[in-house]
């Protein structure tokens, strides 16, 4: 019999308990246990749609290129006239480039973001071709039949054309110089979905009015019918390959569709639908586990982003708690390197460093206080602002003592604070003698200066940034419970997309393109809460909550991003010292049985 | 009527009290006077109270110890000066309603 290692190419690991390097399915003997396992990572179950931040022009009928973190929009219509606007997507926000030389609408695309074809459109139908370089539009050979509402595949150097008015089943081959006739579709689509890598593999699906659900697979020779859609549609945005694609979106008659079918290679499945129903919305992405939607009627200017099932899944665990419990620490640090210090009830001074597995006690803050903000990392940190009354002072931390250099400006508590160590940070918003307010202020390691206000003065927001010129705020109170989240970039503040649970007091973490709030409460209902949102640059997604719920808890926040996360402190009630970390991937360890 | 959940008490003790794995299988919900909230007739329920040794507590009895708990903060909160009180936060801490 063939050993283990004869067909896995490994033997099997011994190890005292569950083994942290073993690899997805990988088998170990855990001689503690005296069990054989085995561990695979949790993944989502079902894809889903997710807001992106909006294009610079609304438009409808427009084409796209790309990937979902890399795209490219050019043409359409904004309601208005028929474009030539491009803009560039990098995954986070869209950029207006330089435009296409011939303005048209329902045209088709193929390529990247830095390597484009446009072909096709209209009004009225043309055949003119252009070639993006990745800064300009240059027009190169037509194609061989004018036509609009057609579709189109590939790349920049070897694409596809296919269906579209009014010659609705031709099928061109492009080369990279010339546009070539070749086998028509069976069934003659006008305004199909289109998916596909180069001239010798595609996918038309759709089209035609009344809309038909057919399907057709393009082998570098002929199309062959495949299985039909779900539902027939035109104008729909589609994305992928031949062998995985998705569908999105559309119109079946006078009525625009939010509905979503993802292609395996073989069958159409329905799933998660886009947000709101439009037709004439264009898409791009490489398979139907990472695509990209926007534009369509309205015109729409809406961006949403597809991620497919086997996405990681994260969760909170519970870690050792701090030696002092108390609510609205400081905070400053990673997971695996935190630093709390001060905090309530009354004016606490204790500082205490976690290594990733305990806390102890360290040098003490000069001035106890609580409803302070700190930022920084543990060797490198900063406390600012506090209680009782309105504290200006400031003190910097060097991994053994904490020194008191110049004050704030405006004194202040319930302030939230970012920075990468002791010679940069934000102090935002709080609350003065005077009532919540909007003033920030900037620390170049020796001074507070005053720079722009945020929009919405607020109590006890989370933020999130890894120095003073880039970061965000969302949630806290003033007057009513806030949910709003603005963006730093250095000068001033924007408003973008709320919290899906409004609160204060949260912890919070990670960067502006990718951050983490977890816990808080709201004023307005009883109790606190562990809910948690993950931000991606452009929208809030609820994922696992904390396991022990809580408000006016702290956080390290000098993550890189929203896959890790440290929560510590905080009201139960009463106060406490939990702990918990956040890792954005888990896994689920399995016992070989009898 | 079924129940959804089931409680017990146990000292979270820290590293391990709840790990990633337990935490993806089922949701816990921790509340005062360690409390912990875990779905009822879920095996994974039964192995993670089983393991931190908890105590099964029905959730009228969980809901007293919650209560206690909670009577004890709102008493400290009652105590405090008028301008203590008159901070915007934190609020006077709220009852909890455990669920069926």
């Amino acid at each position: 019999m063939a050993t283990y290692k004869q067909n896995v190419g490994t033997t099997v690991v011994n190890y005292a308990g569950n083994y942290p390097g073993a690899a997805d399915g990988e088998l170990w003997y855990d001689s503690t246990n005296k069990d054989f396992k085995y561990q695979y990572a949790n993944v989502t179950a079902a894809g889903s749609w997710r807001t992106g931040n909006n294009m610079n022009t609304g438009r409808y009928a427009l084409a796209g290129a790309g990937i979902q973190t890399a795209a490219l929009g050019f043409g359409g219509h904004d309601g208005t006239g028929v474009q030539a606007l491009t803009e560039s997507y990098d995954g986070v926000s869209w950029t207006e480039v330089n435009d296409l030389g011939t303005a048209r609408q329902f045209l088709a695309g193929s390529g990247t973001y830095t390597a484009a074809l446009a072909f096709g459109g209209g009004p009225p139908n043309t055949a003119v071709t252009e070639s993006w370089n990745g800064t300009n539009w240059t027009e190169v050979n037509d194609l061989t039949t004018t036509r609009g509402s057609l579709g189109g595949s590939g790349t920049q150097t070897s694409s596809l054309a296919y269906g579209g008015s009014p010659s609705g089943a031709y099928t061109e081959s492009w080369n990279g110089t010339n546009w070539t006739e070749v086998n028509d579709l069976n069934t003659a689509k006008i305004s199909p979905g289109s998916a596909g890598a180069d001239n010798t593999s595609a996918l038309a699906f759709g089209g035609n009015e009344p809309s038909t659900a057919t399907c057709e697979s393009w082998n570098g020779t002929n199309w062959t019918e495949v299985n039909d859609m779900n539902t027939g549609r035109l104008k729909m945005g589609s994305a992928g390959i031949q062998s995985s694609a998705l569908a999105f979106g559309g119109a079946v008659g006078p009525t625009a569709q939010t509905k979503c079918e993802l292609w395996n290679g073989t069958n159409w499945t329905e799933v998660a639908d886009i947000t709101g129903a439009k037709e004439a919305i264009s898409g791009t992405g490489a398979d139907n586990t990472s695509a990209l939607a926007f534009g369509g009627s309205g015109p729409s200017a809406a961006t949403e982003e597809w991620t497919g099932a086997g996405a990681p899944v994260g969760a909170w665990a519970t870690a050792n708690a701090m030696n002092t419990a108390r609510i609205r620490a400081g905070g400053a640090g990673t997971k695996e390197n935190a630093l709390a210090f001060g905090g309530g009830p009354g004016a606490k001074n204790e500082t205490e460093y976690y290594n990733g597995t305990n806390w102890t006690e360290l040098n003490n803050l000069i001035t106890a206080r609580s409803n302070l903000t700190g930022s920084g990392s543990y060797t490198s940190a900063l406390a600012y602002g506090g209680s009782p009354g309105s504290k200006n002072e400031t003190e910097t931390w060097n991994g053994t003592n904490w020194t008191e250099v110049n004050n704030l400006n405006t004194a202040r508590h319930y302030l939230a604070g970012i920075g990468s160590d002791n010679t940069n940070a934000l102090a935002i918003s709080g609350n003065t003698p005077g009532g919540a307010t909007v003033d920030v202020e900037t620390w170049n390691g020796t001074n507070w200066t005053e720079v722009n206000n945020v929009n919405t003065a607020r109590l006890l927001p989370g933020a999130a940034g890894l120095n003073n010129t880039t970061g965000l705020i969302a949630g806290g109170v003033n007057g009513g419970i806030q949910d709003t989240t603005e963006l730093w970039n250095g000068t001033n503040w924007t408003e973008v997309n709320d919290l899906n649970t409004a609160r204060q007091g949260p912890g919070s973490g990670g960067v502006q393109t990718s951050a983490i709030i977890f816990g808080g409460n709201d004023p307005g209902t009883p109790g606190v809460f562990g809910n948690t949102e993950l931000w991606n640059g452009a929208s809030w997604v609820e994922t696992a909550d904390l396991n022990q719920v809580r408000g006016q808890g702290s956080s390290g926040g000098n993550e890189s991003s929203n896959s890790s996360a440290i929560s510590f402190g905080g009201d139960i009630p009463p106060e406490t010292g939990a702990t918990e970390e956040w890792s954005g991937s888990s896994s689920t360890i399995k016992v070989l049985t009898d | 009527m079924a129940k959804t959940y089931q409680y017990c008490v146990a000292e979270n003790w820290g590293k391990g009290f709840i790990d990633h794995v337990e935490s993806q299988r089922i949701t816990f919900k921790g509340y005062p006077g360690n409390v912990w909230q875990v779905p009822a007739y879920n095996k994974h329920g039964n192995l993670w109270i089983a393991k931190v040794a908890g105590t099964v507590k029905t959730k009228d009895e969980a809901q007293a110890i919650v209560n206690a708990e909670v009577q004890a903060a709102q008493a400290a909160w009652d105590a405090q000066t008028d301008e203590q009180k008159a901070e915007p936060n934190p609020q006077r801490p709220a009852d909890i309603t455990l669920e069926e």
